[in-house]
Formats: C-alpha cells, sequence, structure tokens
C-alpha cells in the first residue's frame, strides 16, 4: 500500500498531466477523491440531498482550473508548508469548500453557526448484515455521524479537515480561510460539543 | 443524563464499544471521528466516479465559456498587458528625457528666456507696425533684403540669366 506521500507526490503528477488535457488523469484524480469530497459536501447544511451535483461542479472547475495549479516545488508536506506551497489535496479542498458555500448561498439555505437536533442529524444509511464485531463499529459509526451532524458547520467541517481529511492544523485554516487560532478554537470546540452529542445520543438510545 | 464526567454510576453512558465518550482523549475521539467518516467515503456506489467525471467533461464541453476557459485565461493574461504597458513605457521615457535636459541646465533648442534676454532694451523692430500684405512692392523690398543682405553679394547681371 503506497505512504501517503507518494499518493500526495502521485496526486501532483496526476494534476499537471490533467493541466495538460490528459482525461485519464483527470478520471483517476475524480476515483481517488470523490468518496471523501461527497462526505465534505454533506456536512454543509443543506448540501447532502444534491452532494453529487455539488461533486461533479466541484470536479468540473478542477478541470477548467487546473492549468492555474502551481505544482510545489517540493513533495515533502512540511518542506511545503515551510513554503507555504500548497499540494493538490490542499488547492482541491480550497476549492471544493469555496464551492460549497457559494452553492449554499445561491441556494438560499446558508444556516452557519446552527445545530440540528440529534433527531434531524442525518443518519449512516447502512444495513448490511454483519458479524458482532462489524456490528458494533457500524453502530460506532452512526453514532459519530448523527453525533457530528449535530455540531454547528464549522466546526464540523474544522473536524472534518484534521481528523478524517488528515491535514494539518495551519492546512485546515487556509483551506477554511481563517487563522490557525480561530481553527483551534473550533476544533476545541467542536470536539467539546461532540463528546457530549455523544454521551447525549448513548444516554438517549442509539436506534 | 448524568453529565459529570466522574461518575461511575449505572446510568453513565458508554459508547457502543464501551467506552465513555465523557472520559475519551483527543486523538481517540478522532480516530472514531476518521473510522465513521472513512466508511461513508467508502460506501461511494461503484460507478459514481466514472459517471460524474464524465459528467464533469461533458459540461465543460458544452459550456462555451468553461470549454474556452483555458484558452482565455492564458490569452487574457496577455492581452491587457500591452495597452497598459506601452502608454506607461511611453509615458515613463518622456518624464526621464525633460528630467535629464532640466538637470542639466540646457535644452535642445534656444528657447525661452535666453532668446528674450538677448534681444536690448527699446529695441523697436523696423518693420513694427507694417502690415507686410499691404503692398506688394514692399514685399518686394523685403525679398530683396530678407536674405540677400546678410553678407551675401548678389549681382543681378551675373547670373546671366536675363541675356
Amino acid at each position: 500500500m503506497p505512504e501517503p506521500e507518494d499518493i500526495a507526490a502521485s496526486d501532483d503528477r496526476l494534476m499537471a498531466q490533467t493541466a495538460r488535457g490528459d482525461r485519464q488523469a483527470f478520471q483517476t484524480l475524480v476515483d481517488r477523491h470523490l468518496g471523501r469530497s461527497l462526505v465534505i459536501i454533506r456536512g454543509f447544511q443543506g448540501l447532502a440531498p444534491e452532494a453529487e451535483d455539488v461533486a461533479q461542479e466541484a470536479f468540473t472547475k478542477l478541470w477548467v482550473k487546473a492549468p492555474q495549479w502551481q505544482p510545489p516545488a517540493v513533495t515533502g508536506r512540511d518542506e511545503r508548508q515551510a513554503l507555504g506551497q500548497a499540494g493538490f489535496r490542499t488547492w482541491f479542498h480550497r476549492l471544493l469548500i469555496n464551492h460549497c458555500i457559494d452553492r449554499q448561498r445561491r441556494l438560499g439555505r446558508r444556516r452557519a453557526h446552527q445545530s440540528v437536533s440529534l433527531d434531524d442529524a442525518p443518519a449512516l444509511a447502512d444495513d448490511r448484515d454483519n458479524p458482532s464485531d462489524q456490528l458494533l463499529a457500524q453502530e460506532r459509526d452512526k453514532t459519530v455521524h448523527r453525533a457530528m451532524g449535530a455540531l454547528p458547520e464549522r466546526q464540523r467541517l474544522a473536524l472534518t479537515l484534521c481528523a478524517f481529511e488528515g491535514h494539518s492544523n495551519a492546512a485546515a485554516a487556509e483551506i477554511m480561510g481563517i487563522g490557525v487560532k480561530a481553527l483551534e478554537a473550533l476544533l476545541v470546540r467542536g470536539r467539546r460539543q461532540l463528546r457530549t452529542a455523544l454521551t447525549d445520543f448513548m444516554a438517549n438510545g442509539s436506534s | 443524563m448524568n453529565s459529570s464526567p466522574n461518575n461511575t454510576g449505572p446510568d453513565q453512558p458508554d459508547g457502543p464499544d464501551g467506552r465513555d465518550p465523557r472520559l475519551m482523549t483527543e486523538a481517540e475521539l478522532d480516530r472514531w471521528v476518521h473510522h465513521a467518516m472513512a466508511d461513508e467515503a467508502a460506501a461511494t456506489p461503484p460507478g459514481l466516479s466514472q459517471q460524474i467525471a464524465a459528467r464533469a467533461l461533458e459540461q465543460v464541453q458544452s459550456t462555451p465559456e468553461q470549454s474556452g476557459g483555458r484558452a482565455e485565461v492564458r490569452s487574457t493574461g496577455r492581452s491587457w498587458v500591452w495597452p497598459v504597458l506601452w502608454p506607461s513605457a511611453a509615458s515613463v521615457a518622456v518624464s526621464a528625457l525633460m528630467g535629464f535636459f532640466a538637470g542639466t541646465g540646457q535644452l535642445p533648442v534656444p528657447l525661452g528666456t535666453d532668446l528674450l534676454n538677448a534681444i536690448p532694451p527699446g529695441y523697436v523692430a523696423p518693420n513694427a507696425g507694417v502690415d507686410p500684405w499691404a503692398d506688394t512692392d514692399l514685399l518686394a523690398g523685403l525679398g530683396g533684403g530678407f536674405g540677400f543682405d546678410a553678407g551675401l553679394s548678389f549681382d543681378p547681371t551675373m547670373d546671366g540669366g536675363d541675356e
């Protein structure tokens, strides 16, 4: 299995090929990043029902803007950060999130800083038959997913970028267009609320 | 619900794998988040990425402003440069020339106060107040004395033209 650093360098190469009009490279990028992009998109209030359309528009933008992307001169993440250079994932996630925000504005559904009740939080739909340990993991995932759905949007996004996508605090702050301190504050509040939401949810039953 | 973190009573909520969320470390919490979302990402229907990529490329081709986007981005990058640059460059060149002559105190042609200072006080031009167009004879006289009196000897008989 390739190391994350290799995947990042490979993404950078694919992006450079996409910039030259290579459709196969573009397809590979979509294959790699669609699932994770859908998770990010569904984290935005009101976008879950049309997540696939939003993803398609974001990948269209990726194709159109590919020639503007500057490949980092170095491949190491720490070195790139030191030089202020964005790798493909940071660049694409910024594009994706900006597009989600635009889309929300267009839909007139922007409800930033609003929480949804646990009952309204989206449940992870997964009704596969699994052995008990998988059922346990499945139940845990469903619980976490619903608790995440109860978080304010920006806290959920900060947690998604750092805990799920593995971005550093600096990269996540750059993607969200905020300072590192502000991002850290979002993470602290997000984790605290996630703990509370998980506790509430488990106390009230997870079904 | 009991919200005390130190409560170990029977009503304390435990996670699905027996962990109390209130006692979980930051890393454990992040790991739960990661697992939940990774499973969701992995649940993407097979074939969806091919559909999305195909639709994205189709949209690029069918939308004029997007299909020409790459060429426009590159061409507009140059198109505005020269109309702005040339007048700016010309303006800078003229300013530099004027600055040079102002700095040396010498103009390329004798203009301005130098010429005026060369006229002695009380000087009245010989033809002051005369309308040069009033009399053709005067014009002829002026013509005769205009250039040939300035040190040049002129004898019409030497030309031989009248002979």
